[in-house]
């Protein structure tokens, strides 16, 4: 029969076309598969860029909102509210708040006037994971963790002439600097961009008044 | 395997000499298809290489822009003067006074208008800010 024939004749591939296939075949896998791996990596580069960004810029943020704060009151009588202690890596502070509906010295009244808030900021390993963390605590209570993986944290206070003080009552602005780094646990991806750093100042408006 | 042969739809030249694979040009024009296409994807990671790196420069010089209004409301109405400085980073925040008023007619100046410029380390603008300083809000 003629297919038979037709059949008996088709041999296949010799071993150095096959040979030649595989070459050029891995030529193309390992090609791809080098440009995967570069670009696998520059999307951790950024992945890791992200997040050290996000959370400098949050815990700023966050720290900016409530420092504005300090010393905050609106009523007549003076409650003592302001500046508690001031490091370089600590700030703690009170202001007013007789209108958030919390009772925020657990002296069994809510909203009372003159209640006092007490906020505190502070650089510690609270998490325990081996790098520092910026914790907010309200009232006393826990530290609670506001950025993970913080390199430093830096409070400089300034008085009204806009020299450095470290007298509580003369503050008037400070200077926040923070740096977030890349988690401990994570391999640097861009060794020579692996942190990132904001500076700004806050000007207690309510302090002195 | 004969029954699947003597089949009358599998039978003929043209059905088993047609699984001739495809020619190397064929192949190439594939090829060459599927690489910009591959390019495209490469092209995605660079824009959004340059957007966190835009992202990151807008939000540090936001920061030092805000910062120098904070320090500028913090500082006493008549120290107030043009200036400009260069940030550990390499961030120039400019400050100019744009105009002063005396908007109680008691004949001194009360309010000003003042403009905080931010330029990148390259030089290039990224945060600008225009604010009223009071005399009676403030030091």
């Amino acid at each position: 029969m003629e297919i038979d024939r037709e059949i008996k004749n088709s041999q296949g591939f010799s071993l150095m076309e096959l040979m030649i296939a595989i070459a050029i075949f891995s030529i193309i896998v390992a090609l791809i598969v080098t440009s995967k791996v570069g670009q696998q990596d520059q999307s951790i580069t950024q992945v890791q860029a992200v997040e050290m960004q996000q959370s400098v810029r949050s815990v700023m943020f966050q720290m900016k909102r409530e420092l504005r704060r300090a010393g905050f009151n609106p009523f007549p009588t003076n409650y003592n509210s302001g500046i508690l202690s001031a490091t370089a890596t600590s700030i703690s502070f009170t202001a007013v708040a007789s209108d958030n509906g919390e009772d925020d010295d657990n002296d069994g009244t809510t909203d009372e006037d003159g209640e006092l808030e007490t906020i505190t900021f502070a650089l510690a390993d609270s998490d325990g994971d081996g790098d520092f963390d910026i914790t907010a605590s309200y009232d006393g209570g826990g530290a609670q963790v506001i950025a993970e993986n913080v390199q430093n944290l830096n409070f400089t206070y300034f008085d009204s002439a806009g020299n450095i003080t470290a007298v509580l009552n003369n503050i008037r602005s400070v200077q926040i600097n923070v740096t977030t780094t890349t988690d401990v646990d994570e391999l640097v991806r861009d060794t020579d961009n692996s942190t990132r750093r904001l500076t700004t100042t806050v000007y207690m408006r309510n302090m002195g008044l | 395997m004969m029954n699947f042969l003597s089949n009358k739809k599998f039978r003929g030249k043209n059905q088993v000499y047609a699984q001739g694979g495809f020619t190397l040009m064929e192949v190439l024009i594939a090829l060459g298809i599927f690489a910009i296409g591959i390019l495209g994807v490469a092209s995605m990671q660079l824009s959004s290489t340059n957007g966190n790196t835009k992202s990151r420069k807008y939000t540090e010089s936001s920061e030092f822009g805000q910062g120098q209004i904070e320090t500028l409301m913090a500082a006493p109405f008549a120290s107030l003067a043009d200036g400009n400085t260069v940030t550990a980073d390499g961030y120039r925040v400019t400050w100019t006074i744009l105009n002063q008023s005396d908007t109680n007619g008691d004949g001194t100046d009360d309010m000003m208008v003042i403009r905080v410029n931010v330029d990148d380390p390259q030089g290039v603008e990224r945060s600008v800010y225009t604010f009223s300083r009071f005399l009676t809000i403030g030091p």
